[in-house]
């Protein structure tokens, strides 16, 4: 326990210096949030003769781009351009010549980062209530409510072990930016950021169940709904757990590899 | 004249720049174009379970979306590079090379640099836009043409507008490329059928932000939805307004420009 005392002081630190920087979180956040007016217009006009589709009523659907909006700070599992540039620049020395572990030490600064975004990200949406209040869908009891934070607190940890795995590629690919633009294509779509999953025909369907993407957003996002059967829900967090463990496993042996290729460029 | 000129000679050059750093082209346009992808992935799938939208049909819609794509396209390549350098003009003081030039200030700052990779991607929206439009049965002559590019023209210079009042606001702020971002963002959405929002939102749309007037109203005289006049004189009268607008805020704003470097 002693040992892990250091990491939060890591996570103590970054909160108080994210807090600091909150006008650019703000404007960014608000680069995400304001489409969402585009949205709910679209499928208000959708939804004119239709109930609903695939399970999504009208609330659910605008409570469903309102959630994704809001965690998708923190469980999106995109490249991490602050492991990307410690590799790239050798910064990675500095912090491998200190008593603690690279990857412990990412995950808490990540932690010190959403939680003040999260609240900042929060207060934000929090304007658009006014506008979406009768869509509003909460969970129907207090039962799903701990199991929504159960899977959310999963999809954190899966999120964050699939951008490290995507960042720390950065150790063989020398010129960026390829990756990460792929990653920028395919994720948006494989995680429900676009759409969600059980829109697309259902021959995809499988596919999708079958990557780790979907537990990350759509995933979460349906649960909160509670129009997920509780089979389904047990499913889905048995996947869960199974990809967190793979990606621990693949993120551990890459990292090691990784290391061994590591060339200090700069330090 | 010496204005088409000057234009030619940048295009040139930065022409010759592209073909130096050749790189992950393939890369690049696969990044400009994946809001476009995603568009058209979500409306694909959202007329699986709908016919119409606010009476626009799948093909409309993607007529709409591709117009929207060549506007954006247009704008990135044309405009863009030169808008989002402005910061860093006054940031490090570099705008005094521009000021001491005997030219127009605002079409030296605008128009000095040009990137190309939009340009290639271009190829991808005209073949969906005749692709929708082969789709829609329509019989279009080449006045209809003529009035089509001439409000697209339009959409593109009042993306121009407002990015560069954005811009001009960095003489009164120190950063303001979050704000450019956010009203970019924004605007990528004019590729939504006007008719999903009700009237007071229009109303906002075609007279304030005119998010309806950049891709909606080229698209629909193309489409034939409405051939009125009205939309071709408003379009010119708002650009032409807007134009008169920003300059003369730029040149007012020029003066609290204090060059950075001695």
């Amino acid at each position: 326990m002693k040992g892990l005392n250091k990491y939060f002081g890591v996570i103590y630190n970054t909160i108080a210096e994210s807090s600091e920087f909150r006008i650019n979180h703000i404007f960014s956040f608000l680069t995400i949030a304001l489409p969402l007016i585009f949205m709910i217009f679209l499928w208000k006009k959708v939804y004119t003769d239709i109930n609903v589709i695939q399970n999504f009523s009208l609330s659910s659907i605008i409570t469903y781009y309102f959630l994704v909006i809001l965690i998708q700070d923190i469980t999106y599992p995109g490249v991490n351009f602050e492991i990307v540039e410690d590799i790239k620049e050798g910064r990675l020395s500095i912090i491998l010549t200190k008593p603690i572990s690279y990857p412990i030490y990412i995950f808490s600064i990540k932690i010190g980062v959403s939680l003040p975004y999260f609240l900042i990200s929060l207060m934000i949406l929090s304007i658009f209530l006014f506008i979406i209040k009768e869509n509003l869908v909460l969970p129907v009891d207090l039962c799903m409510g701990f199991i929504f934070l159960l899977v959310f607190f999963l999809s954190f940890v899966l999120g964050f072990l699939l951008s490290f795995i995507l960042s720390i590629f950065s150790f063989w690919i020398e010129e960026g930016g390829g990756l990460e633009k792929l990653t920028d294509v395919l994720i948006p779509i494989l995680s429900g950021l676009i759409l969600p999953l059980s829109f697309f025909p259902s021959f995809i369907h499988p596919f999708f169940k079958i990557l780790p993407f979907k537990y990350t957003l759509n995933f979460p996002v349906e649960v909160f709904l509670g129009i997920l059967p509780f089979q389904k829900i047990l499913e889905g967090i048995i996947f869960q757990i199974a990809w967190i463990f793979i990606s621990l496993l693949v993120s551990c042996l890459l990292w090691k590899r990784g290391l061994k290729h590591y060339k200090a460029i700069g330090g | 004249m010496k204005y088409f000129y000057l234009w030619w000679l940048f295009f040139i050059s930065c022409f010759k720049k592209e073909i130096i750093f050749k790189g992950d082209f393939f890369l690049k346009i696969i990044s400009h174009l994946f809001w476009f992808l995603f568009s058209i992935i979500f409306f694909r799938i959202i007329y699986l379970y709908k016919s119409e939208i606010g009476g626009w049909n799948l093909y409309q819609t993607l007529c709409l979306l591709s117009v929207n794509q060549i506007i954006i396209s247009l704008y990135e390549s044309f405009f863009a590079p030169n808008i989002r350098k402005f910061q860093n003009y006054i940031e490090d003081g570099s705008f005094d090379h521009f000021i001491i030039k005997p030219l127009d200030l605002q079409f030296f700052v605008s128009t000095r640099f040009i990137n190309f990779n939009p340009l290639f991607s271009l190829s991808f929206s005209i073949l969906l836009l005749i692709y929708s439009l082969k789709n829609l049965n329509l019989s279009i002559n080449f006045m209809n043409i003529l009035i089509f590019l001439f409000l697209l023209l339009i959409g593109v210079v009042i993306r121009y507008i407002f990015g560069f009042l954005i811009m001009t606001l960095s003489f009164y702020f120190v950063r303001i490329n979050s704000l450019y971002a956010l009203h970019n963002e924004f605007l990528k959405y004019s590729g939504y059928p006007s008719s999903i929002y009700p009237k007071p939102a229009q109303f906002f749309f075609i007279f304030i932000i005119p998010v309806i007037v950049i891709a909606n109203f080229p698209a629909m005289s193309l489409m034939k939805f409405c051939l009125s006049y009205k939309i071709i004189l408003y379009s010119i009268v708002f650009v032409l307004f807007m134009f008169f607008l920003s300059r003369k805020f730029f040149y007012y704003s020029i003066k609290k420009y204090v060059s950075a470097s001695s």
